[in-house]
């Protein structure tokens, strides 16, 4: 008798994790996450190349052609087109008549041109304005900068916009 | 009598936090794909009307006073043509530093001499970085001082309207230019 009473008592009755302390961890999670949320259509991702400038500006960015330039790649809507040397392009990569005019640069812009251009021809509320978010890194020299401007201006992006980071 | 106090006194009462957590781990995945840990914005300016039909106005009819910046690696340079007048402003570095408040402060007589001119053309030189070239803009872009405000007349209709925005229209000036100097 006194076997079974003992028996009974060391039976688990139910076994429950200690949750708590999870929810608490998930909540501050939560809050951290909700404060960060974002639906920018412009998003960097962190990177030692490309570290933009801080500005007071508080335009929020548009969602027009994105040209990224870091310090050893330029690209065009994400896909690499042209690379740098530490924030200077190789003679190779650029026009042997004009010194400011990147032809492969420009391949890849006169292509986005045609494209929103073509869209817009069966698209009403489309419209090609030439726009262009420029976002560079912060040390690179205007050298290089004049090159890629110039460059998008001949393919008929001469609206420039400049990506800055929120000064906080 | 005792047993039964001290049966409620040790009852507590445990909320059941499972469907709470299931939520939250639902949620954390879909945030954690929006997370944004750069916060980005662009530099444009927001416009009074007023302001910017004067600014429309001297896009169809460029004025004849223009003002533009030379930016070297040592010092910045207004140079103001009023009709044909032209006046220079130099704001050199100290120790090698960039004086960007003395540079606000020639922008700011400037467009009190001139409150209808809202483009500067700025001409950068070379070796200067990106972040030197943002950090103009944002100097000669707004005034910094609250009550600082410019009265801007809108010749067409005669009315006016206050502004703190000074430059806030930028070309950069070379970027077509002959490339032999670049």
């Amino acid at each position: 008798m006194s076997f079974a009473k003992k028996y009974h008592k060391k039976l688990p009755t139910a076994f429950k994790i200690q949750i708590t302390s999870m929810v608490d961890m998930f909540v501050i999670l939560l809050v951290f996450l909700i404060k960060s949320y974002s639906t920018s259509p412009v998003q960097i991702d962190a990177s030692k190349d490309l570290r933009l400038p801080s500005s007071i500006s508080s335009t929020a960015p548009v969602d027009v052609l994105k040209l990224m330039v870091s310090k050893n790649n330029i690209f065009v809507e994400g896909h690499k087109v042209v690379d740098l040397n530490s924030g200077t392009i190789d003679k190779k990569d650029l026009d042997r008549e004009d010194p400011n005019y990147i032809p492969e640069l420009f391949k890849a812009l006169d292509a986005e041109a045609k494209k929103a251009q073509a869209i817009s021809k069966v698209n009403d509320e489309v419209a090609f304005e030439g726009k262009v978010l420029v976002q560079a890194d912060k040390d690179l020299n205007y050298e290089i900068l004049q090159k890629i401007l110039h460059t998008s201006a001949v393919a008929g992006y001469s609206d420039i916009k400049i990506a800055v980071m929120v000064n906080d | 009598m005792k047993k039964q106090f001290k049966q409620k006194a040790e009852s507590h009462f445990d909320i059941n936090l499972a469907p709470m957590l299931d939520v939250i781990v639902a949620i954390i995945p879909m945030l954690l794909m929006s997370v944004v840990f750069l916060k980005v914005n662009m530099i444009e300016a927001q416009i009074p009307q007023i302001v910017s039909q004067v600014m429309e106005q001297n896009k169809k009819e460029p004025p004849k006073t223009t003002i533009s910046l030379l930016i070297t690696d040592k010092s910045f340079r207004f140079v103001v043509d009023d009709n044909g007048k032209k006046q220079e402003i130099a704001v050199n570095a100290t120790n090698g530093v960039y004086d960007f408040e003395h540079l606000y402060k020639e922008a700011f007589l400037i467009k009190q001499k001139y409150p209808n001119i809202f483009k500067v053309e700025i001409k950068p030189q070379s070796a200067v970085a990106l972040d030197n070239i943002v950090k103009v803009l944002d100097k000669i872009r707004k005034a910094q001082k609250e009550d600082a405000q410019f009265v801007v007349h809108d010749p067409k209709t005669g009315e006016s309207t206050k502004t703190d925005l000074m430059f806030p229209d930028v070309t950069f000036s070379d970027v077509l230019s002959d490339s032999s100097g670049a």
